[in-house]
């Protein structure tokens, strides 16, 4: 049998977080996010900070002999936005470029039955 | 300050730790289901893990059902689990649910053969809008159906079953009398006291009505 990770990515308009786990999602195998690869705030979120993030976390997992991954994509759900951000997409092909066999990809985006008032007031966020 | 009394040697926490074999119940094939690694078995005890039915029976048409395993003892790097519940995605049963059809949810508290109170929640769709009292008497007869196949079967038989095709087709069977359903689902089950208990509920004895 494979050892297999869960890959949870997050991706939001402001950052892409990387975070690996066993099956069971007990043990954290490797973690990275776009701020740990770009300078500037704005690039966090960016598909290059994506790639370099999924890039630092293949590294991690082929020193823990990691072959195959299950992926889970988030947004940030809830009452905000439930596509994810422009990081997700870069991440997986960088992950799946880098040798990982691909098990399944999931969405993960928490939904909810009913819950708060989304914030930015009646009319919407006026920009 | 204290980096001049000696620097700290930091452990590698990860060479410690040994990679465990997770095996699926006896009554769903004892399979090897996942490796996860731990620095002992108590470690172990307790995580739970989230397989496909098709991965356990072969049937792709059940790759988005998935049974939720929690293990419960180590022998060696071999660990057992129990099943604990299953689920199906949400996305699934928001697909099952249109405009002008009727979705009713039933909730029902079943013990099995062996005492174990099993929480089986089904989801129901017909074609049209229905009255309320065929609404009820739908709901009324599946509740019953669940319960009387729960308690007719040990839990390990039980669990296989509830994830396959039978208990849709049992519970359309005891409906059809009254209106014909277009898909029923089992949408979520969870265990609620485990096996090494295995005791019946004390029933509720009803509250006396107050004196006029």
């Amino acid at each position: 049998m494979n050892k297999t990770g869960i890959a949870h990515i997050f991706a939001s308009q402001n950052n892409t977080l990387i975070l690996v786990t066993d099956v069971t999602g007990a043990e954290t195998f490797a973690k990275a996010s776009g701020g740990m690869v770009v300078k500037n705030d704005r690039e966090e979120s960016s598909p290059y900070a994506a790639m370099k993030a999924a890039d630092l976390i293949s590294e991690k997992l082929r020193e823990k002999e990691i072959t195959d991954l299950i992926i889970k994509v988030r947004a940030p759900g809830g009452n905000k936005s439930k596509i994810p951000g422009p990081g997700a997409q870069a991440a997986i092909r960088a992950l799946s470029r880098a040798g990982f066999k691909i098990l399944r990809i999931e969405e993960a985006t928490p939904v909810p039955h009913d819950g708060t008032k989304k914030k930015g007031g009646k009319r919407g966020r006026r920009v | 300050m204290a980096g001049e009394k000696g620097q700290k040697k930091v452990r590698d926490k990860w060479k410690e730790k040994t990679w465990f074999t997770v095996v699926s119940p006896p009554y769903l094939g004892e399979k090897e289901i996942a490796l996860s690694p731990a620095s002992g078995p108590e470690a172990m005890v307790g995580r739970k893990i989230e397989v496909p039915v098709s991965d356990l029976t072969g049937n792709f048409k059940k790759a988005g059902v998935k049974a939720v395993f929690e293990v419960t003892s180590c022998q060696g790097t071999k660990c057992a689990t129990e099943f604990v519940g299953h689920f199906v995605g949400d996305d699934y049963v928001r697909r099952m649910v249109r405009r002008r059809k009727e979705r009713m949810d039933v909730v029902s508290k079943s013990v099995t053969k062996d005492g174990v109170v099993v929480s089986v929640k089904a989801v129901i769709v017909t074609d049209t809008k229905l009255t309320n009292a065929r609404k009820s008497s739908i709901r009324k007869n599946t509740g019953s159906a669940i319960s009387e196949k729960a308690s007719s079967m040990p839990m390990g038989e039980f669990a296989a079953y509830l994830m396959g095709d039978d208990l849709p087709n049992a519970i359309s069977s005891v409906n059809k009398d009254i209106f014909p359903l277009r898909k029923i689902e089992i949408r979520k089950s969870e265990v609620l006291n485990r096996s090494e208990q295995h005791e019946v509920p004390p029933e509720v004895t009803p509250v006396a009505e107050p004196a006029q």
